[in-house]
């Protein structure tokens, strides 16, 4: 590949921040314990155990176990599942979508650009959480649904960012000397604007996968989300908060895994965006 | 200004007119038939009939979506299918709660996150930044619902110092009102302080690198004067324009604290409503956060445009 | 006799991927009451860290890490006192005034000017807010800046780049400082704007006694201006003259070296331009040796073996820091001037039409309010009328916003004209789709101004150059593909093994070399360069003209050259057309329009360029400027050069002047003749 230089260096760059890496490793570790979920867990997390319910941190439960006598470890193992599929899915929707329009809307102008601005600011008025939960009641949750709900309802921020580079690009002489060669429209944007807008998206994907699980979280939380049985972070502290008083880890411990994973993700994307902006690399 | 006002708010009417479009469209999408949807299956034939009427199902789509409209705007915004209500009416019970808390937590987070920020980049890389910066990344990344159950815990369950949930209007009595709000304030609060640091911070910093910074540095201006009046007013202009996204959050936010303290607010109705799937309170819930997240957006473009004459004179 | 201002041995370090980088290396100079000096330098010499580095201004990655700096009145080095501390504060505006570049971005866009200037009187002249106002508005009357009462309150933003800068002087002024500093103040203004500022600095700073420090990269400037220079290169400074010495007299090869390589306007039509070969060394991997050494012509084994040379004493106030001794340097000399240097044989500039354009305009609509509605036109161009013969170049000079740009978008079909031909090689393509367009493309290619900016960062070299042949399927297969972008490499000069890199690893002559292949790749009849050089260092524009002159000689390409150095323009193109606010003013060869200048704003616009040559421009006659160019949308009636205009009479505030002969293949749109 001729672009295979520019990655390898960025990766390089990325890697040799000690943040970066360390975040990175831990979000490898959640992906680990996603994938093995069956390994690492110690018990089926539907497992009920009527007898040893609202267990306190032990021997046999080391995070205690639910309502039921479930095994609140397993069950956040794997909820680590429902958090990055989703998370990762919306973000590519998303992405793939916002990208598209925002790349149409920026290229073309005029009334294609005024009607997409409008019906993007339009979507962005209503808080992304709300407007998810809006989606829910009508299309119902579950992993996919609450992907494609969660993925569209944060577009827009694609579909304007998309679209602020596609009117920078457009100035640039490089795309007027494509178009005065003959590049038909089509090439022009996939050949030469796509290529060259395309690093604040990848930091915005990078960015955006811990806010997605954080609103999966919020939507499970609600009870819109994730149904039970399915082990979910956000379901799990929503059904512990009853029982606060006799095992606060049930409800405590799963808040604590969304946090550490949307720290770490948050930390990588700030890798990516540092290794990627070569203002801050000290080329330009 | 003027034409810039009347511009802005014409845009306000237009985006308004499309989320109504969105909202109106909620019962259509719904796959399948929507009264069974609303009601469930065993509803009765009068009542299928009722709603099927109430709904204008039977007329067609250009037609209902105007008489939606005209009805929403005099205030008629249908019954409630849990409640059996007037919709109008149990939401004007709950706004004022969900709006008090959003708009107290907007405001104690808005100087708070901006002083903090500009502390940030003045003593860039200094300790006072470090411990800054690292507790306003971890708190943006804290889902609200958790900080929320984890306040509760400690200081109500643990050490008992306040209420763990109700609401009680000020009026009514001051005490209990003040001990009831303080956590749920708190916790919006927070994620506001959070968001509103990071960018002042970064704006800050980005501005201090400026051609105008380096002219004011040259006249041999104090640091203080060069940071608070040539660097400050041009760093909260991106600041504003988040703003307005920001009591959106706090709306949404309001929503989780609401449910974790249990408020009787416009949050966990809309949650209620959504689970009953009672789409007349849903619509009326999506169109009031709506509303009011656009006319906020509105005031901070024209704060906008006070604070930069640039928008001024285009 | 104590010097006003004295730099010891400045040195200025980058920490850039965790090396220390020497920006400034052991830079001395010092200035005298009410003296103008200048100092020279390409891009990276280290001029401006200089001046930032003597009024601690570098912030991070940069930090002055050695030298002392004295002005008169303090004892001590004022390197000692802390970048924040009163003494430096004191300095910094009090006593040393700087103006920047960039007016668009040095004003702060949230206050007035008023403020800005305000704050800077009561900072350090200690009267009060009336009378820091009251001299404010003096100062804003002193640089020409109409109704100053009224614009006190005004926004930055509401003036143009021009006045922004004259803001800034009035700003620099207003503290009455003992030197100001202009870091190539006027560089990115117009020539008459650029003269009338410069001018203005002079007589303000010859009036107060104030000493001034031009920094720029203008040889001309300096000629015109200075009267002592420092010429530096790679971060020292080589050497230090009066004007006319320095310019009569170079010491330094590298001086020397960029007289040979610069266009005069002055200059005879066959003049030949030396260019200086390679680049100016990287300063992470400066050598030990003279860092001109791998360019210099008179380099001798001694030069790389001793260390950097130190500034010698030449003559009594000329320095130079060369090793080679007089005697060396005469031979050297000989030996250069020697060499034979054939000028690329003239094109034949054939009968036949090229390209045709006649009676061509374009205006831009103006909307307005929710429903965009049109309330008027931005009228860019109007009534153009010229022709291209094949083989020859056409200079098209003028201002910003004379139109110029937009010509060529037009004639390029970025924009569709609303009236008039474009004839090109017989064909009518002003009404053309894009569809109709497209097997022209091929036949019309550009060369744009900004190598950084053309050249698409994510692709390789190869295919940006590559890319028409395959558009226009002009080559039939991969190999043949190879070979050709290879040709390509070669004729504009560059390694085919360099054909896998993205343009970020090129220089900046390099870039516009790969630019000028792209353009050839298709075999065009018709190449628009868009100020083709205007971005580049002096030391490599040579090699670019040279390039292009080359080109056209071999291929027998036409070019159409629009530039606003009229200098290269002179230089390159047998024809010059100027124009001003969307017409064109005149039209001539290129001799006759020098040497029999007709209309006004020619003239005004030919005494403005300065001449690398202090005793030309003793002798130069002046024209007097008045006023800014006006926006477009308020263009005044009948010629639109009237208000700027010494001889401009009533029928040239009603009536247009069209564009008319005035013999020997001149036209003239003025009544001052033929009309």
């Amino acid at each position: 590949m001729k672009n295979n230089g520019r990655w390898k260096k960025t990766v390089k760059i990325l890697f040799a921040r000690k943040i970066a890496a360390f975040s990175a490793a831990v979000v490898l570790l959640f992906i680990a314990l996603a994938v093995f979920a069956p390994v690492f867990a110690p018990y089926d997390p539907n497992y009920a155990d009527f007898a040893s319910y609202l267990q306190g941190p032990g021997k046999d439960h080391l995070l205690g176990t639910d309502n039921y006598g479930r095994d609140v470890l397993s069950r956040i193992i794997y909820g680590t599942r429902v958090s990055l599929i989703i998370g990762v899915f919306a973000v590519m929707i998303a992405c793939v979508a916002g990208t598209f329009f925002g790349m149409i809307a920026g290229y073309f102008g005029g009334i294609t650009d005024d009607i997409i601005t409008r019906i993007m600011e339009a979507i962005r008025a209503i808080p992304q959480i709300i407007l998810a939960m809006a989606l829910t009641a009508v299309f119902g949750s579950g992993i996919r649904n609450l992907a494609i709900i969660l993925g569209i309802s944060s577009m827009a921020g694609y579909v304007r960012m998309m679209r602020g580079q596609v009117l920078t690009i457009k100035q640039a002489d490089y795309v007027m000397a494509g178009k005065l060669q003959g590049n038909k429209n089509f090439r022009l944007m996939f050949k030469h604007i796509l290529p060259n807008s395309i690093s604040p998206i990848i930091v915005m994907m990078t960015q955006q996968v811990g806010q997605t699980i954080l609103a999966e979280a919020g939507l499970s939380f609600l009870g819109l989300g994730i149904s039970a049985p399915t082990a979910s972070w956000g379901g799990m502290v929503s059904d512990g908060r009853l029982f606060l008083l006799q095992n606060p880890v049930f409800a405590l411990t799963p808040g604590v895994c969304v946090a550490v994973l949307v720290i770490c993700l948050n930390m990588f994307g700030d890798g990516v965006r540092d290794a990627l902006d070569p203002r801050l690399r000290g080329e330009v | 200004m003027k034409a810039y006002i009347i511009k802005r708010t014409g845009q306000m009417i237009l985006i308004i007119f499309l989320i109504s479009i969105f909202t109106f469209m909620l019962v259509s999408l719904i796959p399948g038939d929507p009264v069974y949807a609303m009601l469930g299956q065993e509803v009765s034939q009068e009542e299928y009939k009722r709603v099927f009427h109430e709904l204008k199902l039977d007329q067609p789509i250009i037609h209902r979506y105007f008489s939606w409209l005209a009805g929403a705007v005099q205030g008629d915004w249908g019954q409630s299918t849990q409640f059996h209500k007037s919709t109008l009416e149990i939401i004007n019970e709950r706004i004022p709660i969900t709006l008090f808390f959003s708009i107290s937590a907007f405001i104690i987070s808005i100087p708070l996150g901006i002083l903090f920020g500009v502390i940030s980049a003045v003593y860039r890389g200094k300790p006072a930044d470090t411990a800054v910066t690292l507790v306003a990344n971890i708190t943006a990344c804290l889902p609200q619902f958790w900080i929320a159950l984890l306040v509760m815990y400690v200081f109500a369950m643990k050490l008992g110092w306040l209420p763990s949930y109700g609401f009680t209007w000020f009026h009514v009595d001051p005490v209990t009102a003040i001990r009831q709000a303080v956590m749920p304030l708190f916790c919006l609060a927070l994620g506001g302080i959070a968001t509103v640091t990071r960018q002042t911070r970064s704006s800050m910093l980005e501005v201090i690198r400026q051609d105008y910074v380096r002219t004011a540095k040259s006249k041999g201006l104090s640091q203080r004067k060069v940071i608070y009046v040539h660097a400050l007013k041009n760093a909260l202009i991106p600041v504003i324009t988040i703003l307005g996204m920001r009591l959106g959050s706090m709306l949404a936010g309001s929503m989780f604290v609401e449910s974790v303290f249990n408020i009787p607010g416009m949050g966990s109705l809309f949650v209620k409503a959504i689970q009953s799937r009672d789409i007349p309170v849903v619509q009326a819930c999506v169109l009031v956060t709506a509303l009011v997240s656009c006319i906020i957006n509105l005031l901070t473009d024209i704060l906008y445009a006070v604070v930069d004459p640039r928008v001024r004179f285009e | 006799m104590e010097h006003l201002l004295e730099l010891k041995s400045m040195e200025t370090c980058f920490k850039t991927d965790g090396q220390l980088v020497k920006a400034v290396d052991n830079v001395s100079m010092y200035l005298d009451p009410g003296e103008i000096i200048g100092i020279v330098g390409e891009s990276g010499s280290g001029k401006s860290v200089t001046m930032m580095s003597m009024l601690q201004l570098i912030g991070s990655p940069g930090k002055v890490t050695g030298g002392e700096v004295y002005i008169r009145g303090n004892e001590k080095n004022m390197l000692e006192y802390g970048p924040n501390s009163e003494e430096m504060r004191h300095m910094r505006g009090g006593k040393i005034s700087m103006i920047f570049q960039e007016p668009m971005t040095s004003l702060n866009p949230v206050l007035t000017i008023g403020y800005q200037i305000q704050e800077n009187i009561m900072e350090h002249l200690k009267v009060d807010r009336e009378e820091a106002k009251k001299r404010a508005i003096e100062m804003l009357k002193l640089v020409n800046i109409p109704d100053p009462q009224d614009r006190f309150d005004y926004y930055p933003q509401q003036f143009s780049g021009g006045m922004r800068q004259r803001i800034m002087i009035a700003m620099a002024m207003s503290s009455e400082p003992e030197i100001l500093v202009a870091d190539e103040a006027t560089t990115a203004l117009d020539v008459t704007t650029q003269a009338q500022l410069l001018e203005m600095i002079r007589d303000i700073a010859k009036k107060t006694n104030t000493s001034v420090i031009i920094v720029t990269h203008n040889l001309g400037i300096v000629a015109r201006f200075a009267e002592r220079i420092y010429v530096m290169y790679s971060g020292s400074v080589v050497e230090m003259a009066d004007t006319k010495r320095l310019f009569a007299d170079s010491e330094h090869p590298y001086t020397r070296a960029l007289l040979r390589a610069i266009p005069r306007l002055d200059d005879p039509k066959e003049r030949i331009l030396i260019p200086i070969e390679g680049l100016p060394p990287n300063p992470a991997s400066r050598p030990e040796f003279c860092p001109f050494y791998e360019r210099c012509e008179y380099r001798m084994d001694r030069c790389r073996e001793c260390s950097k040379p130190g500034l010698q004493e030449i003559e009594k106030g000329h320095f130079a820091a060369c090793h080679l001794s007089e005697a060396e340097k005469r031979m050297k000399a000989e030996e250069i001037a020697a060499k034979e240097i054939k000028k690329a044989p003239a094109s034949k500039a054939g009968e036949e039409i090229c390209l045709d354009v006649k009676n061509v305009r374009k205006y831009f609509p103006i909307y307005k309010g929710m429903i965009r509605k049109k309330i008027g036109d931005v009228k860019a161009i109007e009534d153009i009328d010229f022709y291209v013969r094949k083989g020859e170049t056409l200079g098209i000079v003028g201002e910003s916003g004379c139109g110029k740009t937009t010509l060529a978008r037009c004639i390029m079909r970025v924009y569709k004209p609303e009236e008039g031909k474009i004839v090109f090689n017989g064909t009518d393509i002003a009404g053309f789709s894009d569809r109709q367009m497209h097997p022209f493309r091929k036949k019309i290619s550009m060369i744009f101004q900004d190598p950084f900016s053309s050249l698409d960062p994510r692709q390789t070299a190869e295919s940006i150059v590559g890319e028409s042949l395959i558009l226009h399927k002009l080559v039939k297969n991969r190999e043949e593909y190879g070979k050709r972008v290879d040709e390509l490499f070669r004729i504009v000069g560059l390694d085919p093994a360099l054909k896998y890199r993205v343009p970020h690893e090129f220089s900046g002559g390099q870039r516009q070399r790969l630019g000028i292949a792209r353009a050839l790749s298709s075999q065009p009849d018709l190449i628009l360069c868009d100020e083709p050089i205007s971005a580049l260092d002096v030391s490599i524009q040579a090699q670019i003209i040279n390039l292009l002159e080359e080109l056209q000689s071999k291929l027998g390409l036409t070019y159409l050259f629009i530039a606003h150095d009229l200098a290269v323009v002179k230089h390159i193109s047998s024809r010059i057309l100027v124009m001003y606010l969307g017409r064109v003013v005149e039209i001539a060869d290129c001799e006759e329009l020098y040497s029999n200048t007709l209309h006004p704003y020619t003239r005004t616009l030919l005494s403005a360029v300065p001449v690398a040559d202090p005793l030309v421009e003793e002798t130069r006659e002046r024209v007097p400027i008045r006023g800014e160019v006006p926006s477009l949308t308020n263009r005044p009636a009948g010629c639109p050069f009237h208000n700027r205009c010494d001889k401009a009479g009533e029928r040239c505030r009603r009536e247009i002047p069209r564009l008319l002969d005035a013999g020997e293949n001149h036209q003239v749109a003025c009544f001052l003749y033929n009309q």
